[in-house]
Protein backbone atom coordinates (compact mmCIF):
# COMPACT_ATOMS: atom_id res chain seq x y z
CA UNK A 1 0.00 0.00 0.00
CA UNK A 2 2.88 2.19 -0.54
CA UNK A 3 1.10 5.34 -1.92
CA UNK A 4 2.11 8.26 -4.04
CA UNK A 5 -0.71 11.26 -2.71
CA UNK A 6 -0.16 14.22 -4.45
CA UNK A 7 1.13 16.24 -1.76
CA UNK A 8 2.51 19.62 -2.97
CA UNK A 9 -1.23 19.94 -4.70
CA UNK A 10 -2.65 19.05 -1.03
CA UNK A 11 -0.18 21.39 0.60
CA UNK A 12 -1.22 24.37 -1.70
CA UNK A 13 -4.93 23.91 -1.21
CA UNK A 14 -4.35 23.86 2.67
CA UNK A 15 -5.46 20.13 2.90
CA UNK A 16 -2.17 18.60 4.14
CA UNK A 17 -0.21 20.28 7.34
CA UNK A 18 3.49 19.23 5.49
CA UNK A 19 4.43 17.20 2.55
CA UNK A 20 4.42 13.84 4.09
CA UNK A 21 2.43 15.28 6.79
CA UNK A 22 -1.19 15.00 6.90
CA UNK A 23 -4.02 16.91 9.33
CA UNK A 24 -4.65 15.72 12.90
CA UNK A 25 -7.98 15.50 13.78
CA UNK A 26 -7.74 18.35 16.11
CA UNK A 27 -5.87 19.98 13.40
CA UNK A 28 -8.33 19.01 10.55
CA UNK A 29 -11.63 20.52 12.32
CA UNK A 30 -9.34 23.46 12.92
CA UNK A 31 -8.88 24.08 9.28
CA UNK A 32 -12.23 22.81 8.00
CA UNK A 33 -15.02 23.13 11.12
CA UNK A 34 -13.31 27.05 12.68
CA UNK A 35 -11.61 27.67 9.20
CA UNK A 36 -8.82 28.79 11.08
CA UNK A 37 -6.47 29.54 8.23
CA UNK A 38 -4.08 26.92 7.49
CA UNK A 39 -0.75 29.02 7.99
CA UNK A 40 -1.91 29.61 11.37
CA UNK A 41 -3.04 26.14 12.44
CA UNK A 42 0.37 25.01 11.41
CA UNK A 43 2.21 27.17 14.11
CA UNK A 44 -0.44 25.32 16.42
CA UNK A 45 -3.47 27.53 16.76
CA UNK A 46 -6.65 25.40 17.01
CA UNK A 47 -9.07 27.19 18.59
CA UNK A 48 -10.70 30.84 17.24
CA UNK A 49 -8.79 32.03 20.43
CA UNK A 50 -5.68 30.51 20.16
CA UNK A 51 -5.71 32.23 16.39
CA UNK A 52 -7.36 35.77 17.29
CA UNK A 53 -4.64 36.01 20.24
CA UNK A 54 -1.71 34.91 17.64
CA UNK A 55 -3.13 37.44 15.00
CA UNK A 56 -2.87 40.33 17.47
CA UNK A 57 0.23 39.52 18.82
CA UNK A 58 1.36 39.41 14.74
CA UNK A 59 -0.36 42.52 14.19
CA UNK A 60 0.70 44.12 17.24
CA UNK A 61 4.61 43.40 16.32
CA UNK A 62 4.25 44.19 12.25
CA UNK A 63 3.11 48.04 13.64
CA UNK A 64 5.87 48.26 16.14
CA UNK A 65 8.29 47.11 14.16
CA UNK A 66 7.16 48.11 10.72
CA UNK A 67 8.47 44.36 9.75
CA UNK A 68 6.66 41.33 8.52
CA UNK A 69 7.70 37.69 8.98
CA UNK A 70 8.89 36.08 5.83
CA UNK A 71 6.29 33.24 6.59
CA UNK A 72 3.59 35.53 6.39
CA UNK A 73 4.44 36.63 2.97
CA UNK A 74 2.43 35.19 -0.07
CA UNK A 75 3.80 32.84 -2.27
CA UNK A 76 4.35 35.33 -4.56
CA UNK A 77 5.66 37.71 -2.77
CA UNK A 78 8.47 35.28 -2.08
CA UNK A 79 9.18 34.12 -5.30
CA UNK A 80 10.21 38.09 -5.97
CA UNK A 81 11.98 38.33 -2.84
CA UNK A 82 13.77 34.92 -4.25
CA UNK A 83 14.43 36.93 -7.50
CA UNK A 84 16.02 39.57 -6.15
CA UNK A 85 18.38 36.93 -4.18
CA UNK A 86 19.26 35.62 -7.21
CA UNK A 87 17.42 32.04 -6.43
CA UNK A 88 16.13 30.70 -9.24
CA UNK A 89 12.78 28.78 -8.61
CA UNK A 90 9.80 26.54 -10.42
CA UNK A 91 6.61 26.29 -9.74
CA UNK A 92 7.20 23.08 -7.47
CA UNK A 93 8.51 25.29 -5.12
CA UNK A 94 6.03 25.64 -1.73
CA UNK A 95 6.76 28.49 0.50
CA UNK A 96 8.52 26.77 3.41
CA UNK A 97 11.09 26.05 0.84
CA UNK A 98 11.11 29.51 -0.38
CA UNK A 99 11.26 30.87 2.67
CA UNK A 100 14.44 28.15 3.61
CA UNK A 101 16.65 29.30 0.31
CA UNK A 102 16.00 32.69 1.44
CA UNK A 103 17.49 32.56 5.02
CA UNK A 104 20.16 30.26 3.33
CA UNK A 105 21.08 33.13 0.95
CA UNK A 106 21.49 35.61 3.86
CA UNK A 107 17.96 37.09 3.74
CA UNK A 108 16.95 38.30 7.32
CA UNK A 109 13.53 36.56 8.88
CA UNK A 110 11.48 39.52 8.61
CA UNK A 111 11.72 42.43 6.20
CA UNK A 112 10.45 46.21 6.46
CA UNK A 113 6.86 46.27 5.03
CA UNK A 114 7.92 48.77 2.25
CA UNK A 115 10.56 46.18 0.86
CA UNK A 116 7.67 43.77 0.71
CA UNK A 117 7.18 43.22 -3.39
CA UNK A 118 4.28 44.09 -4.55
CA UNK A 119 2.88 40.46 -6.01
CA UNK A 120 -0.38 38.67 -5.55
CA UNK A 121 -1.08 34.58 -5.18
CA UNK B 1 9.67 -45.74 -5.00
CA UNK B 2 11.59 -42.94 -5.32
CA UNK B 3 10.69 -39.50 -7.12
CA UNK B 4 12.74 -39.32 -10.17
CA UNK B 5 13.55 -36.72 -12.57
CA UNK B 6 11.26 -38.10 -14.89
CA UNK B 7 8.61 -37.34 -12.65
CA UNK B 8 8.77 -33.66 -12.22
CA UNK B 9 5.84 -32.85 -14.59
CA UNK B 10 3.36 -34.86 -12.66
CA UNK B 11 4.81 -33.43 -9.41
CA UNK B 12 4.37 -30.64 -10.47
CA UNK B 13 0.86 -31.04 -12.05
CA UNK B 14 0.16 -32.05 -8.53
CA UNK B 15 1.36 -29.56 -6.33
CA UNK B 16 -0.36 -26.91 -8.23
CA UNK B 17 -3.52 -28.62 -8.46
CA UNK B 18 -3.07 -29.43 -4.07
CA UNK B 19 -2.09 -25.67 -3.58
CA UNK B 20 -4.74 -23.92 -5.57
CA UNK B 21 -7.23 -26.55 -3.76
CA UNK B 22 -6.04 -24.71 -0.84
CA UNK B 23 -5.82 -21.45 -2.32
CA UNK B 24 -9.35 -21.54 -3.59
CA UNK B 25 -10.67 -22.86 -0.14
CA UNK B 26 -9.16 -19.77 1.59
CA UNK B 27 -11.02 -17.41 -1.00
CA UNK B 28 -14.33 -19.09 -0.02
CA UNK B 29 -12.71 -18.30 3.94
CA UNK B 30 -12.05 -14.80 2.39
CA UNK B 31 -16.11 -13.68 1.55
CA UNK B 32 -15.88 -10.30 3.51
CA UNK B 33 -12.81 -9.07 2.05
CA UNK B 34 -13.84 -9.89 -1.32
CA UNK B 35 -17.22 -8.72 -0.68
CA UNK B 36 -15.98 -5.44 0.61
CA UNK B 37 -12.81 -4.79 -1.97
CA UNK B 38 -12.50 -4.59 -5.55
CA UNK B 39 -10.11 -6.83 -6.70
CA UNK B 40 -8.65 -6.54 -10.05
CA UNK B 41 -5.80 -7.48 -12.60
CA UNK B 42 -3.30 -4.82 -13.50
CA UNK B 43 -0.25 -5.28 -15.58
CA UNK B 44 1.44 -2.40 -15.02
CA UNK B 45 3.87 -1.90 -11.90
CA UNK B 46 1.70 0.87 -10.56
CA UNK B 47 -2.35 2.25 -10.71
CA UNK B 48 -2.95 5.89 -11.13
CA UNK B 49 -6.72 6.30 -9.34
CA UNK B 50 -8.36 9.31 -10.08
CA UNK B 51 -11.57 10.72 -8.34
CA UNK B 52 -14.32 11.98 -10.44
CA UNK B 53 -16.85 14.09 -9.06
CA UNK B 54 -19.98 15.89 -9.60
CA UNK B 55 -21.16 14.39 -13.56
CA UNK B 56 -23.57 17.42 -13.54
CA UNK B 57 -24.74 18.46 -16.65
CA UNK B 58 -28.00 16.61 -16.86
CA UNK B 59 -30.40 19.17 -17.82
CA UNK B 60 -33.81 19.29 -18.80
CA UNK B 61 -33.22 20.13 -22.80
CA UNK B 62 -36.09 21.68 -24.82
CA UNK B 63 -37.11 20.73 -27.82
CA UNK B 64 -34.50 21.35 -30.61
CA UNK B 65 -31.91 22.26 -28.62
CA UNK B 66 -28.60 20.50 -28.21
CA UNK B 67 -27.73 18.17 -25.55
CA UNK B 68 -25.13 19.94 -22.93
CA UNK B 69 -21.94 17.52 -22.62
CA UNK B 70 -21.23 16.12 -19.11
CA UNK B 71 -18.98 17.76 -17.18
CA UNK B 72 -16.60 15.97 -14.85
CA UNK B 73 -14.78 17.31 -12.19
CA UNK B 74 -11.54 15.62 -11.27
CA UNK B 75 -10.75 15.04 -7.97
CA UNK B 76 -7.93 13.97 -5.78
CA UNK B 77 -5.42 11.30 -7.51
CA UNK B 78 -3.33 8.62 -5.76
CA UNK B 79 -1.18 6.29 -7.27
CA UNK B 80 -0.55 2.60 -5.63
CA UNK B 81 2.52 0.61 -6.76
CA UNK B 82 2.74 -2.90 -6.52
CA UNK B 83 4.92 -5.34 -4.05
CA UNK B 84 5.86 -8.62 -4.62
CA UNK B 85 5.53 -11.25 -2.01
CA UNK B 86 6.44 -15.01 -1.97
CA UNK B 87 8.74 -17.94 -0.84
CA UNK B 88 10.73 -20.67 -2.48
CA UNK B 89 9.13 -23.62 -1.58
CA UNK B 90 11.93 -26.65 -1.54
CA UNK B 91 11.41 -29.86 -2.51
CA UNK B 92 14.27 -31.51 -1.67
CA UNK B 93 16.85 -34.22 -3.26
CA UNK B 94 16.35 -36.02 -0.11
CA UNK B 95 12.15 -35.86 -0.26
CA UNK B 96 12.20 -37.13 -3.61
CA UNK B 97 14.90 -39.87 -3.01
CA UNK B 98 12.77 -41.02 0.40
CA UNK B 99 9.57 -40.72 -1.65
CA UNK B 100 8.49 -38.30 1.14
CA UNK B 101 5.42 -37.43 -0.38
CA UNK B 102 3.17 -36.18 2.71
CA UNK B 103 5.98 -33.67 3.41
CA UNK B 104 6.66 -32.68 -0.08
CA UNK B 105 2.63 -31.76 0.09
CA UNK B 106 2.79 -30.46 3.38
CA UNK B 107 5.21 -28.29 2.56
CA UNK B 108 3.61 -26.53 -0.38
CA UNK B 109 -0.04 -26.24 1.01
CA UNK B 110 1.35 -24.67 4.13
CA UNK B 111 3.10 -21.80 2.22
CA UNK B 112 -0.37 -21.32 0.30
CA UNK B 113 -2.34 -20.85 3.70
CA UNK B 114 0.38 -18.54 5.11
CA UNK B 115 -0.20 -16.15 1.69
CA UNK B 116 -3.44 -16.48 2.24
CA UNK B 117 -4.22 -15.49 5.61
CA UNK B 118 -1.77 -12.83 5.55
CA UNK B 119 -3.56 -11.42 1.95
CA UNK B 120 -6.59 -11.30 4.32
CA UNK B 121 -4.60 -9.85 7.41
CA UNK B 122 -3.53 -7.02 5.06
CA UNK B 123 -7.44 -6.25 3.91
CA UNK B 124 -8.69 -6.61 7.36
CA UNK B 125 -4.99 -4.01 8.62
CA UNK B 126 -6.84 -1.59 5.98
CA UNK B 127 -9.79 -0.96 8.27
CA UNK B 128 -8.70 -1.60 11.64
CA UNK B 129 -5.59 0.69 11.02
CA UNK B 130 -7.84 3.32 9.76
CA UNK B 131 -8.34 5.56 12.27
CA UNK B 132 -4.82 7.15 12.19
CA UNK B 133 -2.82 8.50 9.47
CA UNK B 134 0.47 7.49 11.03
CA UNK B 135 2.55 4.42 8.88
CA UNK B 136 2.21 1.25 10.28
CA UNK B 137 4.36 -2.27 10.19
CA UNK B 138 2.01 -4.55 8.27
CA UNK B 139 1.75 -8.49 8.22
CA UNK B 140 4.11 -8.41 5.53
CA UNK B 141 6.37 -6.25 7.26
CA UNK B 142 6.59 -3.42 5.09
CA UNK B 143 5.73 0.14 6.66
CA UNK B 144 2.21 1.42 5.53
CA UNK B 145 1.33 4.86 5.12
CA UNK B 146 -2.54 4.68 5.15
CA UNK B 147 -3.85 7.45 3.65
CA UNK B 148 -6.25 7.98 0.91
CA UNK B 149 -6.18 10.89 -1.80
CA UNK B 150 -7.15 13.22 0.28
CA UNK B 151 -3.70 12.76 2.71
CA UNK B 152 -6.33 11.37 5.47
CA UNK B 153 -6.93 8.47 7.35
CA UNK B 154 -9.52 6.07 5.90
CA UNK B 155 -12.02 7.38 8.72
CA UNK B 156 -11.70 10.85 9.79
CA UNK B 157 -14.14 13.05 10.50
CA UNK B 158 -13.23 15.51 8.00
CA UNK B 159 -12.59 14.28 4.55
CA UNK B 160 -11.72 16.64 1.87
CA UNK B 161 -11.83 17.01 -1.76
CA UNK B 162 -10.21 18.52 -4.76
CA UNK B 163 -13.03 20.71 -6.00
CA UNK B 164 -14.99 22.41 -3.33
CA UNK B 165 -14.77 23.46 0.38
CA UNK B 166 -17.36 20.47 1.64
CA UNK B 167 -16.75 17.64 3.91
CA UNK B 168 -17.91 14.67 5.14
CA UNK B 169 -16.84 12.07 8.03
CA UNK B 170 -17.46 8.67 7.56
CA UNK B 171 -16.53 7.93 11.68
CA UNK B 172 -19.62 6.24 13.16
CA UNK B 173 -21.58 8.75 15.12
CA UNK B 174 -24.52 7.79 17.66
CA UNK B 175 -25.57 11.44 17.72
CA UNK B 176 -23.51 12.47 20.26
CA UNK B 177 -20.18 10.87 19.73
CA UNK B 178 -18.03 9.62 17.37
CA UNK B 179 -16.26 6.02 17.43
CA UNK B 180 -19.35 4.63 19.62
CA UNK B 181 -19.67 1.53 21.03
CA UNK B 182 -21.73 -1.32 18.98
CA UNK B 183 -25.02 -0.02 19.79
CA UNK B 184 -28.64 0.33 18.18
CA UNK B 185 -28.94 3.98 18.61
CA UNK B 186 -25.36 4.28 16.79
CA UNK B 187 -26.75 2.69 14.00
CA UNK B 188 -30.01 4.20 13.27
CA UNK B 189 -28.01 7.56 13.45
CA UNK B 190 -25.32 6.54 11.00
CA UNK B 191 -27.61 5.01 8.82
CA UNK B 192 -29.94 8.64 8.55
CA UNK B 193 -26.68 10.05 8.45
CA UNK B 194 -25.81 8.40 5.33
CA UNK B 195 -28.92 8.95 3.75
CA UNK B 196 -28.48 12.43 4.13
CA UNK B 197 -25.20 12.32 2.49
CA UNK B 198 -24.56 15.22 0.04
CA UNK B 199 -21.57 14.88 -2.78
CA UNK B 200 -19.11 17.83 -2.76
CA UNK B 201 -21.34 19.96 -5.15
CA UNK B 202 -24.06 19.65 -2.45
CA UNK B 203 -26.40 17.47 -3.94
CA UNK B 204 -27.86 14.56 -1.66
CA UNK B 205 -26.83 11.28 -3.00
CA UNK B 206 -28.31 8.91 -0.29
CA UNK B 207 -26.21 5.58 0.69
CA UNK B 208 -27.66 3.19 1.86
CA UNK B 209 -25.04 1.50 4.78
CA UNK B 210 -26.91 -2.08 4.64
CA UNK B 211 -23.87 -4.41 5.94
CA UNK B 212 -23.07 -4.42 9.14
CA UNK B 213 -19.45 -5.90 9.10
CA UNK B 214 -17.92 -7.19 12.92
CA UNK B 215 -15.35 -9.51 14.65
CA UNK B 216 -16.49 -12.05 16.20
CA UNK B 217 -16.64 -10.51 19.85
CA UNK B 218 -19.84 -8.32 18.19
CA UNK B 219 -21.07 -11.08 16.44
CA UNK B 220 -24.68 -12.20 19.09
CA UNK B 221 -25.23 -8.65 20.00
CA UNK B 222 -25.04 -7.68 16.22
CA UNK B 223 -27.43 -10.72 15.38
CA UNK B 224 -29.54 -9.60 18.15
CA UNK B 225 -29.62 -5.67 17.13
CA UNK B 226 -30.44 -6.30 14.00
CA UNK B 227 -32.44 -9.92 13.41
CA UNK B 228 -34.68 -9.77 16.56
CA UNK B 229 -38.70 -9.24 15.92
CA UNK B 230 -38.34 -6.65 19.02
CA UNK B 231 -36.03 -3.98 20.15
CA UNK B 232 -33.18 -6.14 21.96
CA UNK B 233 -32.91 -5.59 26.12
CA UNK B 234 -35.57 -3.04 26.50
CA UNK B 235 -39.14 -3.53 28.19
CA UNK B 236 -41.60 -2.09 25.51
CA UNK B 237 -42.85 -4.16 22.72
CA UNK B 238 -41.32 -1.73 19.94
CA UNK B 239 -41.10 -3.71 16.92
CA UNK B 240 -36.84 -3.75 15.58
CA UNK B 241 -37.29 -1.36 12.94
CA UNK B 242 -33.75 -2.71 12.07
CA UNK B 243 -35.17 -5.65 11.07
CA UNK B 244 -34.91 -6.26 7.42
CA UNK B 245 -32.96 -2.43 6.69
CA UNK B 246 -29.56 -3.74 6.97
CA UNK B 247 -29.56 -6.72 5.25
CA UNK B 248 -25.57 -8.25 6.03
CA UNK B 249 -24.35 -9.29 8.76
CA UNK B 250 -20.69 -9.93 8.13
CA UNK B 251 -18.42 -11.08 10.84
CA UNK B 252 -15.15 -11.07 9.72
CA UNK B 253 -12.57 -13.41 11.88
CA UNK B 254 -9.33 -10.80 11.45
CA UNK B 255 -11.56 -8.10 12.56
CA UNK B 256 -10.74 -8.69 16.63
CA UNK B 257 -6.83 -8.54 16.42
CA UNK B 258 -4.63 -6.08 14.16
CA UNK B 259 -1.55 -7.62 12.95
CA UNK B 260 0.54 -5.97 15.56
CA UNK B 261 -1.39 -7.69 18.24
CA UNK B 262 -3.46 -4.77 19.53
CA UNK B 263 -7.31 -6.41 20.57
CA UNK B 264 -9.46 -4.31 18.25
CA UNK B 265 -12.64 -6.91 19.04
CA UNK B 266 -14.90 -3.40 19.96
CA UNK B 267 -14.10 -1.64 16.20
CA UNK B 268 -17.04 -2.18 13.54
CA UNK B 269 -18.29 -0.68 10.35
CA UNK B 270 -21.15 -0.56 7.90
CA UNK B 271 -20.96 -0.51 4.33
CA UNK B 272 -23.08 0.30 0.84
CA UNK B 273 -22.85 -2.92 -0.34
CA UNK B 274 -23.51 -1.45 -3.88
CA UNK B 275 -20.34 0.93 -3.97
CA UNK B 276 -18.07 -0.17 -1.21
CA UNK B 277 -15.81 -1.20 -3.80
CA UNK B 278 -15.65 1.85 -5.03
CA UNK B 279 -13.67 3.16 -1.65
CA UNK B 280 -11.57 -0.47 -1.07
CA UNK B 281 -9.26 -1.80 -4.09
CA UNK B 282 -6.64 -4.06 -4.59
CA UNK B 283 -4.62 -4.41 -7.71
CA UNK B 284 -3.34 -8.29 -9.03
CA UNK B 285 -0.30 -8.82 -11.26
CA UNK B 286 0.07 -12.40 -9.58
CA UNK B 287 -2.92 -13.75 -7.81
CA UNK B 288 -1.29 -16.30 -5.32
CA UNK B 289 0.27 -19.61 -7.55
CA UNK B 290 3.06 -22.06 -7.15
CA UNK B 291 5.65 -21.72 -9.95
CA UNK B 292 7.83 -24.26 -11.43
CA UNK B 293 11.36 -24.12 -11.30
CA UNK B 294 12.99 -23.22 -14.45
CA UNK B 295 16.41 -24.39 -13.88
CA UNK B 296 17.53 -27.35 -11.13
CA UNK B 297 20.46 -26.19 -8.78
CA UNK B 298 23.45 -28.22 -8.03
CA UNK B 299 22.16 -29.70 -5.38
CA UNK B 300 19.40 -31.36 -7.11
CA UNK B 301 16.72 -30.04 -4.86
CA UNK B 302 13.57 -28.30 -6.76
CA UNK B 303 12.95 -25.25 -6.21
CA UNK B 304 9.02 -24.16 -6.55
CA UNK B 305 7.89 -19.98 -5.85
CA UNK B 306 5.08 -19.40 -4.20
CA UNK B 307 4.32 -15.65 -5.63
CA UNK B 308 1.87 -12.70 -5.23
CA UNK B 309 2.02 -9.47 -6.68
CA UNK B 310 -0.45 -6.94 -5.18
CA UNK B 311 -1.54 -3.49 -4.22
CA UNK B 312 -4.35 -2.15 -2.08
CA UNK B 313 -5.59 0.96 -1.15
CA UNK B 314 -8.60 3.13 -0.73
CA UNK B 315 -10.26 5.89 -2.69
CA UNK B 316 -13.14 8.27 -2.09
CA UNK B 317 -14.79 6.60 1.07
CA UNK B 318 -17.85 7.60 2.46
CA UNK B 319 -19.04 4.45 1.17
CA UNK B 320 -17.58 2.80 4.59
CA UNK B 321 -18.00 3.28 7.96
CA UNK B 322 -16.29 3.01 10.99
CA UNK B 323 -15.93 3.01 14.68
CA UNK B 324 -13.24 2.49 17.22
CA UNK B 325 -16.04 1.50 20.01
CA UNK B 326 -14.33 3.70 22.45
CA UNK B 327 -17.02 6.04 23.19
Amino acid sequence: MNSGVNWSRLYTQDRCKSIGIPWNEEEARAVFALKIPADYVRQGCLTLEAYEAARGKREDSEKKTGKIALVHLKRNQLVALCDKYGIRTTDDALKPILVEALLQAGAPKSIAIEDVPKAED
Amino acid sequence: MSVRSTDFAALTDDLQSIVNEVRDLKIADMATASSLFDIQDEVRKTHDEVILHGLSGVEYVPEGSDFPRLNTEQGDTITWTQSQYGAIVPVTYLMRKWDLYNQISDIATSSMDDAMDKLDQSFADMLLFGFSASAYTDVWGLSVTPTGPDALSLFTASHTNDTTSATFSNLINDGTNNNPALTRAAIVNERARALKYTDPQGLTRPIKLDSLIVGPDNEDLAERLLFSTQIPGEANNDVNALKGKIKNLKVWERLDLRSDGTDTSAYWFMADSSKVKKTLKAYFTDRPSLQAPELVPENGDWEYILRLVYSRGFSWAPYLRGATGVN
